[in-house]
């Protein structure tokens, strides 16, 4: 349980936050670029001093009147957007940064100015571990300076976890990094918080990577949260915030069976839906994100189509975006599918809410399904 | 004569090496210090440390003679806490070198601090870094070179000083005086050969340790990133 009671007031600058976290899963804070989710992080863990503020984690007083707990003995992992690498010191140096000052710590000495260090060998097994989860066995010697984006922030994600971090904060993780490094790393970070089984905190503003990775979302606007709940829900809301031509909906289902050809059935909400993934254990939950624009609507049920996912759906709700499209709410049973139309072809079918319609979306539109 | 001149070279050297050690030990906390700095009194305190550099090392040199009299609070003190006098001693010549050179060192320690990332030390600090073993481990190591150019700035500083030394040191022979006040005496008793030999021998060591430092600064195996 991390409590947060924060209240800034700057003349351009404003944050008040009062919050528990349950801090199950992977919680995200979504908003617009300086709406205070940057500065909350840094409160958090330390890096930020707002007076009279409160932070409590667990039984761990961070902050509370006059006291305030400085970052390097709150014990809380960072993940910088842009890795912070020391540059002086290679990749294994980095990643034992953490683990030698971790070590000195629990051995009750307090880290004061001896940089030399007296332990002997290493946690090898715990070292060993990581660097093999990571994939990072051949930068071992490397300078980070050679790394590429993706490299550097798996480094610096082994490097705090090597920290045995009670709490892992991460301030934007994917921004700097391409597609390609992207796809890669963010299995890992989804994978981090159940095999580590560390509360994870992240930072973004975009809402694609975080209905990949979260659990749970807060939305905050202008230094408040203005919005909190899970991801499926918050992001599938047609009278959300979220609701725009960018909108998309997560949904969760189960792996039913292999459909052959590489694909892969799903049971959401008792229907079927097909993944263009093979060999998933039966049984797994799995995770898609739809965008709405690729969702396309048919009044009846087409049989003979290229379009591999059919869904019934009761339209829920129907909402002007923009004078061009119309963004409509699809139940299934109980999870919320959003569909972007234009306004032509929602007048030209007759839509309104009640009506019985089916959602198509090609299987290869779900570039991402996520692990549970 | 040429002994006197061995004599006046242990002497510098011994100045030199003193102060360069007491100049490191305060250096590098004021410097990394006023590096961070973002109040307004900065600029004040940075006039203050470079003040050496622009006036005439008289003017430096008459204040600390004044200071170091038993009439004023500084030479009492030292009077009281060692029996002798800070003028005229050796002490009281390392007391004005300090003084004198602390710009040289302070300087470019302050400028490579800034250069610091200061990131860097928030990760530091998050992975369980406190505030002196995140300048040992991470500020340390990334600034050895100008940490290198600014102990052998106030080395040679040192070596070099004149104006100052003359105003307060005097001129005893094994005690209190350096080359340079030696160089000024050969002269000025027309004993050409030690002149020599000290302008000579200061020279060759200036350019050695000057090249020695630019090699250091453009080597080839200088750190990338920076």
């Amino acid at each position: 349980m991390l409590t947060i009671d924060l209240h800034l007031q700057r003349p351009d600058f404003r944050l008040e936050v009062r919050e528990q976290f349950g801090l199950a899963g992977i919680t995200a804070i979504m908003g617009p670029s300086g709406c205070g989710k940057t500065t909350l992080l840094r409160c958090i863990a330390g890096l930020e001093k707002v007076p009279n503020s409160v932070i409590r984690f667990r039984d761990q007083i961070w902050q509370e009147g006059g006291e305030f707990l400085p970052p390097e003995q709150r014990r809380v992992g960072y993940i910088f957007q842009d890795g912070r690498l020391f540059p002086h010191l290679s990749v294994l140096g980095n990643l034992q940064y953490g683990l030698q000052r971790q070590r000195r710590w629990s051995n009750g000495k307090r880290a004061l100015g001896e940089p030399e260090l007296d332990e002997p060998a290493l946690d090898e097994p715990a070292l060993d571990e990581i660097v093999d989860w990571l994939g990072i066995e051949p930068l071992l010697q490397r300078s980070v300076t050679s790394l590429s984006g993706g490299q550097r922030q798996r480094v610096a994600i082994g490097r705090a976890l090597l920290m045995a971090p009670q709490l892992l904060l991460m301030d934007e993780p994917l921004a700097a990094l391409d597609w390609a490094a992207k796809i890669s790393i963010m299995p890992r970070l989804r994978e981090l918080n159940k095999r580590f089984d560390i509360p994870v905190l992240v930072v973004s503003h975009d809402r694609g990577e975080m209905a990949r990775l979260a659990d749970e979302l807060l939305l905050m606007d202008e230094g408040s949260i203005v919005e909190r709940g899970s991801v499926r829900r918050l992001l599938s809301r047609i009278d959300g915030s979220q609701a725009d031509d960018c909108a998309l909906s997560v949904l969760e289902g189960t792996v039913v069976r292999s459909a052959g050809f590489g694909m892969t059935e799903l049971a959401v909400d008792k229907q079927q839906l097909f993944i263009d993934r093979s060999a998933l254990e039966v049984g797994k939950n799995i995770r898609v994100v739809i965008s709405a624009t690729e969702v396309s609507i048919a009044l009846d049920p087409v049989e003979r189509t290229s379009i591999q996912n059919r869904i019934q759906t009761t339209l829920d709700d129907i909402r002007d975006i923009d004078g061009h499209h119309s963004l409509l709410q699809l139940r299934l049973e109980e999870q919320k599918l959003l569909a972007l139309i234009t306004r032509r072809a929602c007048h030209q079918l007759g839509l309104m809410p009640g009506m019985l319609v089916y959602a198509h979306f090609k299987a290869s539109s779900l570039e991402d399904k996520v692990m549970l | 004569m040429t002994e006197g001149v061995w004599q006046a070279l242990l002497v510098t050297l011994q100045l030199a090496g003193v102060t360069t050690l007491i100049l490191l030990i305060i250096g590098l906390p004021l410097a990394w210090w006023l590096s961070g700095m973002t109040s307004r009194i900065r600029p004040v305190l940075e006039a203050l440390v470079g003040l050496p550099m622009v006036l005439p090392p008289t003017v430096l040199g008459f204040y600390l003679l004044v200071a170091f009299s038993p009439n004023n609070p500084l030479g009492q003190f030292w009077l009281k806490l060692t029996g002798s006098s800070l003028a005229f001693s050796f002490h009281g010549l390392v007391v004005a070198s300090v003084i004198y050179s602390l710009p040289f060192v302070v300087q470019p320690l302050q400028r490579a601090f800034e250069q610091i990332n200061r990131g860097l030390l928030e990760a530091a600090a998050t992975l369980g870094a406190g505030p002196i073993d995140r300048f040992v481990s991470v500020v340390l190591p990334q600034t050895f070179r100008p940490l290198l150019l600014a102990a052998s700035l106030g080395f040679a500083h040192t070596v070099g000083e004149f104006g100052v030394v003359l105003m307060i040191g005097g001129n005893i022979p094994g005690k209190t005086q350096v080359l340079s006040i030696a160089l000024y005496d050969a002269v000025e008793t027309q004993n050409l050969a030690s002149a020599h030999l000290i302008s000579g021998g200061l020279i060759g060591f200036a350019l050695v340790l000057l090249t020695g430092l630019y090699a250091l600064d453009y080597g080839p195996n200088r750190r990338d990133g920076r």
